[in-house]
């Protein structure tokens, strides 16, 4: 138990020096144009150096009576506790320096949603974090073990790590169109400098080059196989880059349950270990990129409060999992999870609903553009106007395929979305409110949107499904814990 | 349990509340482009004159209909029902949506009033669970603290039931 007071480590003020030294760029600027440079800069420095070292000396915790105890302050002091029992993430992450030194940064997350980001913010020796966690969160499970809890539906020791296979998979699938025409037009402007330098026209020499009779024909089909090669080139690359940065990053993902917790630890380069106990979980969301969709894999995440609301921070449960994996793996994870069933589909009806609405949204917006822009010839503006309503009416297609609820006594599984499939898997405990829309049409089409309100990070957070049968209303209400 | 209503008096309320929106907008935007017009001396260009006035027109036009319309279609939707266990509302003017909060979920509640609901004596209820915020608007201010203490005996209950 860590019933001392205890300090950040030493990196934590030489970090705090260099993040205010940033900070004050422009103050360092206007004492660099003055005449007494040096005395200002030194005074600068000075005061940055005494207040961080004072920071640090006054940043102090500590464990007592199941609490866990932080003192902070330069000028003004704090003091705050947070019992064990609220504690609902413990997140340790490690870049390149901390690694070089065995420190890391702990992050430790209570439920509050009012605070953005971690509560708590340590740096402190990579065995002190491990001790710090295995107190908080072991004292943790006794501590509600003798309270009530006993039945134990998970085995006491899950784990799995990622394989290369996985890393593959899921670094092949990614999204990553935008990516691709990002490096389609930067393969294009390496082109062009090419052109510049050799001064002779890039696409006039290829035309050159290739033998086709008519030389409309020709030119016009060199520079679309010349777009698409370049596109795949682009595509191609951008994908290797994917597969390296994933595998770099995703390095041994490992996923282990101990104690009613869960840990998760995974990077080469920069470590990132998280836990959190099993009970805390309120849902999560599978994804599911276009590609995914087509072989059956998908994103975990997970939904718990505390973790997951900084930038780029992400609760991943799983990287790249299949049917295999929710059956084995999360049956015996998460039951509370494991949805179990009549899965419900949008009526038949629906499927219009689903493809007006964004078609008609884009005509208003094209039809007034195709008489604004005057000089572009009409050929071209029907092409890209039936190009969008095409792209739009597949979209609406994918969402109404993609879109499914199903309510049992337990759980709450919810799908929706057109590229990016989305499906929550709701614990019915944590559903706060299920509210139920509906248009005229819908009225008369006796189908409604389904709001599902989850107990979440972002406050308001809601799962939301469209047009589905008005009647599914009765099973929510029924199933809905009170 | 059946539904019940909102006051009578919310057409009032929301009306008055609505018209002086209305008043301080439409005088915002004519003013404005009146300002602007002998400031900027763009009168010469008429097609562009016709465009600010059609979409001020369908701005007020909107904010008319805001306040002379929909405080009646609101107040024939808004109902409400409070059980021993669930709090069930629905709303709206074409889309109409009903909620149900489980009154297990409710983390606290707060009564409001503002300046034009305390000439009528009445009061908004605002509900909150973890996930987000409800809103009853307009009820009578002895009935929202009724129901306020209500709902308070009530999460104290299944607390206490949830502590055994």
């Amino acid at each position: 138990m860590i019933d001392k007071p205890t300090r950040n480590h030493w990196i934590y003020m030489v970090q705090n020096i260099l993040l205010n030294i940033k900070n004050m760029w422009f103050l360092i600027v206007l004492c660099l144009v003055s005449k007494h440079k040096i005395t200002f800069i030194g005074g600068l420095l000075a005061f940055v150096i005494f207040s961080a070292i004072i920071k640090w000396y006054n940043t102090l915790f500590y464990l007592n009576d199941n609490m866990l105890v932080f003192k902070a302050g330069l000028f003004s002091k704090s003091k705050q506790e947070i019992p064990f029992d609220k504690i609902n993430t413990v997140d340790i992450g490690q870049n390149l320096l901390y690694r070089v030194l065995n420190t890391c940064a702990v992050k430790i997350d209570s439920g509050s949603t009012a605070l953005k980001g971690a509560d708590f913010k340590i740096v402190v020796k990579y065995k002190l974090a491990e001790k710090l966690r295995e107190d908080i969160l072991n004292t943790k499970a006794d501590y509600i073990e003798n309270e009530e809890i006993k039945e134990e539906n998970f085995e006491s020791e899950v784990s799995k790590t990622i394989t290369f296979k996985e890393i593959l998979i899921y670094g092949l699938t990614k999204g990553k169109l935008g990516w691709a025409f990002g490096a389609y037009f930067a393969i294009q402007n390496f082109l062009g400098q090419i052109e510049e330098f050799i001064k002779t026209p890039f696409m006039k020499n290829l035309v050159n080059t290739v033998n086709i009779d008519s030389l409309e024909l020709k030119s016009a089909s060199i520079v679309i196989l010349i777009v698409i090669s370049v596109f795949i080139l682009g595509y191609i690359l951008i994908t290797l880059l994917f597969v390296i940065v994933e595998y770099v990053r995703l390095y041994k993902f490992s996923i282990m349950v101990r104690n009613k917790n869960l840990n998760i630890r995974y990077g080469l380069i920069s470590k990132k270990e998280y836990s959190f106990p099993i009970e805390k979980v309120h849902a999560i969301r599978v994804k599911q990129k276009i590609l995914q969709q087509l072989l059956g894999v998908y994103t975990i995440e997970v939904v718990t409060i505390g973790y997951g609301d900084e930038k780029a921070e992400k609760a991943i449960l799983y990287p790249i999992a299949n049917k295999r994996f929710m059956d084995e793996f999360l049956g015996k994870l998460l039951p509370e999870m494991y949805f179990k069933g009549e899965i419900r589909k949008p009526p038949k009806s629906s499927f219009r609903r689903f493809i007006f609405k964004r078609t008609i949204i884009a005509v208003v917006i094209l039809i007034p553009l195709y008489f604004v822009f005057k000089t572009v010839p009409s050929a071209f503006k029907i092409e890209v106007i039936s190009i969008v309503i095409l792209i739009n009416g597949f979209l609406g297609y994918l969402n109404y395929k993609n879109t499914t609820i199903g309510v049992s006594e337990k759980t709450i599984r919810a799908s929706s979305g057109s590229l990016t499939k989305t499906t929550t898997l709701i614990k019915q405990s944590s559903v706060q409110a299920i509210s139920k829309a509906q248009n005229p049409f819908q009225r008369k089409g006796k189908v409604c949107d389904y709001k599902i309100d989850i107990y979440s990070n972002t406050f308001g957070e809601v799962v939301k499904v469209r047009h589905m049968d008005e009647s599914i209303i009765e099973s929510l209400n029924e199933n809905l814990i009170v | 349990m059946e539904y019940k209503r909102l006051s009578e008096n919310s057409k009032k309320t929301w009306f008055i509340a609505r018209a002086i929106t209305t008043i301080i907008v439409s005088a915002v935007l004519i003013g404005g482009k009146c300002f602007l017009l002998s400031k900027f001396k763009f009168s010469g260009d008429t097609e562009w004159n016709l465009v600010i006035n059609i979409v001020i027109a369908i701005i007020i036009g909107l904010l008319l209909l805001n306040t002379f319309i929909y405080p009646k279609i609101e107040y024939k939707q808004w109902r409400y029902m409070i059980t021993k266990d669930k709090i069930e509302f629905s709303e709206g003017i074409y889309y109409i949506t009903t909620t149900i909060v489980p009154i297990v979920r409710v983390q606290h509640i707060k009564v409001n009033q503002g300046p034009i609901n305390r000439m009528y004596k009445l009061a908004d209820l605002h509900i909150y669970t973890a996930g987000g915020s409800h809103r009853i608007p307009n009820i009578e201010v002895e009935k929202a603290e009724e129901i306020s203490s209500y709902l308070k005996d009530k999460i104290r209950e299944k607390v206490e039931q949830n502590d055994r």
